[in-house]
C-alpha cells in the first residue's frame, strides 16, 4: 500500500497517519474510491463496509459480518447456486409502468361534464315547457335546448370514450402487477437465501471466529458468531483478522501502534484520529 | 372499503407501518394487502402509499356483496345446489350438465 499527504509519500502494511491533517472517515474514503490516488491499495470487499473503520463507536453484527469476511476466503454455500440463479431471473424482470392516474382523471372529468350537461337540458327543457304553457315564443329556447342536447349527446361520446380507455389500461396494469408481483416473490427468496448463506457462513466460520478472538487483547468470550456477547468493537477486530485478503483497515482505536494493530489484525492498517 | 395491495419490499413495509400506527382505519390484514375503512382517512392512508410507491401501490374501492340484488337467481340457485351434491368428486361442468344449472362458461361470460 501507498499512501501521500502533504507531498510525502509512504509505504508498507502499517502505516502511522495520526500526525497527518486527515480524519479517519476521510482515510476510509479514499481507500474505497479507487480514483483517489492518495491511497493506492487493493480493492476493499463487502466485508470492508463492516469493519473497514475501527473505532471506538463500531457497529457490526457478528453473523453479518463473519459472513462477509468467510466470502473473502472464497467460502461458498449450498444455497449460492440458487442465490445466483435468483438474481439473474429478477435482472431479467420487467416491470411495466402502471400509472393509470390521467385515465381515471379524465373519466371522473367526463363524468362531471355529462352530470353538469344533464341538469343543463332539464333547466332549459323545463323552461320550453314554460313558455309554451305560457303561451309565449319557445323558439329561443327550443334552440337553447337542442345545442345543450347536442352538448350532452358529446359529453356522453367522451364518458364512454374515457371509461374504455381506464378499462383497457386496468387490463395492462394487471399484467404489469403480476411481472411486480413476480418481482416481490423473487425479492423475498433472495433475502431468505441470503440470510440462510450468511447463517452457514457463520457456521462454517465459527471456529475461525473464535480464533481470533482468543488471539486478539480484548475481553470478550471466544464462542460462535451468533452466542457472541463481547463489545462491537472485539466482534470487528475479529472479522478483520478473519478476512483475507482486505484492503487496509482505517484504525482509530484500541492499539499503541500500527504495527502491532497490523499484526493483530493480520491486514494492512492506517492509524489515524477520527 | 379500500384493499390496499402492495408490490414491493418498501410498500409492504410502508403498509406495515400504516396498519400499526393507524388501527383505527384498518378493517383488515392480509400479508401485503389491507382492507381499509371507506372514510376519508382510510383514502388519505391510501393516496399517500400510492404517492410514495406509485405503481407498487394497488387501491380499489370494495362494496359488501348482496347476492340477492347484485347476482341473478339462477347462479345463487346454482351454488347453493352444487354444494349439496352427493358426490364430492363431481366438478361443476359436469354436475351443470344436463341439470336446469348453467355452464360454467355462460357463467364466466357473463358481467354482473
Amino acid at each position: 500500500m501507498r499512501v501521500s499527504f502533504d507531498g510525502v509519500e509512504r509505504r508498507g502494511a502499517a502505516i502511522d497517519l495520526r500526525a497527518e491533517p486527515v480524519s479517519a472517515e476521510e482515510l476510509v474514503a479514499a481507500v474505497r474510491d479507487p480514483g483517489d490516488d492518495r491511497v493506492v491499495c487493493s480493492p476493499p470487499q463487502t466485508v470492508h463496509e463492516r469493519v473497514g473503520l475501527l473505532h471506538s463507536g463500531v457497529r457490526v453484527r457478528p453473523v453479518t459480518a463473519v459472513a462477509d469476511a468467510a466470502r473473502t476466503r472464497r467460502a461458498s454455500t449450498e444455497y449460492d447456486e440458487e442465490l445466483r440463479a435468483v438474481e439473474a431471473e429478477l435482472a431479467a424482470v420487467e416491470v411495466p409502468d402502471v400509472d393509470l392516474e390521467a385515465a381515471r382523471e379524465r373519466v371522473a372529468a367526463a363524468a362531471a361534464d355529462v352530470d353538469r350537461l344533464d341538469e343543463s337540458v332539464a333547466r332549459t327543457s323545463g323552461r320550453v315547457e314554460a313558455k309554451r304553457e305560457g303561451d309565449a315564443d319557445p323558439s329561443d329556447a327550443e334552440a337553447d335546448l337542442q345545442k345543450a342536447t347536442r352538448k350532452l349527446a358529446e359529453a356522453e361520446t367522451d364518458y364512454h370514450a374515457a371509461r374504455e380507455t381506464l378499462a383497457t389500461a386496468r387490463e395492462r396494469a394487471q399484467d404489469a402487477r403480476d411481472a411486480r408481483q413476480r418481482r416481490l416473490e423473487l425479492q423475498d427468496r433472495r433475502e431468505n437465501l441470503r440470510r440462510a448463506a450468511r447463517r452457514a457462513l457463520a457456521d462454517d466460520y465459527a471456529n475461525s471466529f473464535r480464533c481470533a478472538v482468543r488471539a486478539l487483547p480484548v475481553a470478550a468470550e471466544p464462542v460462535h458468531p451468533r452466542e457472541f456477547s463481547g463489545s462491537d468493537w472485539a466482534a470487528a477486530c475479529a472479522v478483520a483478522r478473519i478476512a483475507r485478503p482486505c484492503a487496509p483497515l482505517v484504525v482509530s482505536s484500541g492499539f499503541e501502534d500500527a504495527t502491532r494493530a497490523r499484526a493483530a489484525l493480520v491486514a494492512p492498517v492506517l492509524l489515524a484520529e477520527l | 372499503m379500500l384493499l390496499v395491495v402492495t408490490y414491493s419490499r418498501a410498500a409492504r413495509q410502508s403498509l406495515r407501518n400504516v396498519c400499526r400506527t393507524h388501527e383505527d382505519c384498518v378493517v383488515r390484514r392480509f400479508g401485503r394487502a389491507a382492507l381499509l375503512a371507506g372514510t376519508e382517512f382510510g383514502a388519505f392512508q391510501a393516496l399517500r402509499l400510492r404517492e410514495k410507491h406509485a405503481g407498487d401501490v394497488q387501491v380499489e374501492r370494495t362494496v359488501p356483496l348482496n347476492e340477492f340484488s347484485d347476482v341473478p337467481e339462477r347462479v345463487r340457485d346454482a351454488a347453493a345446489a352444487y354444494e349439496s351434491r352427493d358426490a364430492a368428486s363431481t366438478p361443476y361442468a359436469k354436475f351443470a350438465a344436463g341439470s336446469p344449472h348453467p355452464a360454467p362458461e355462460s357463467l364466466r361470460g357473463e358481467e354482473l
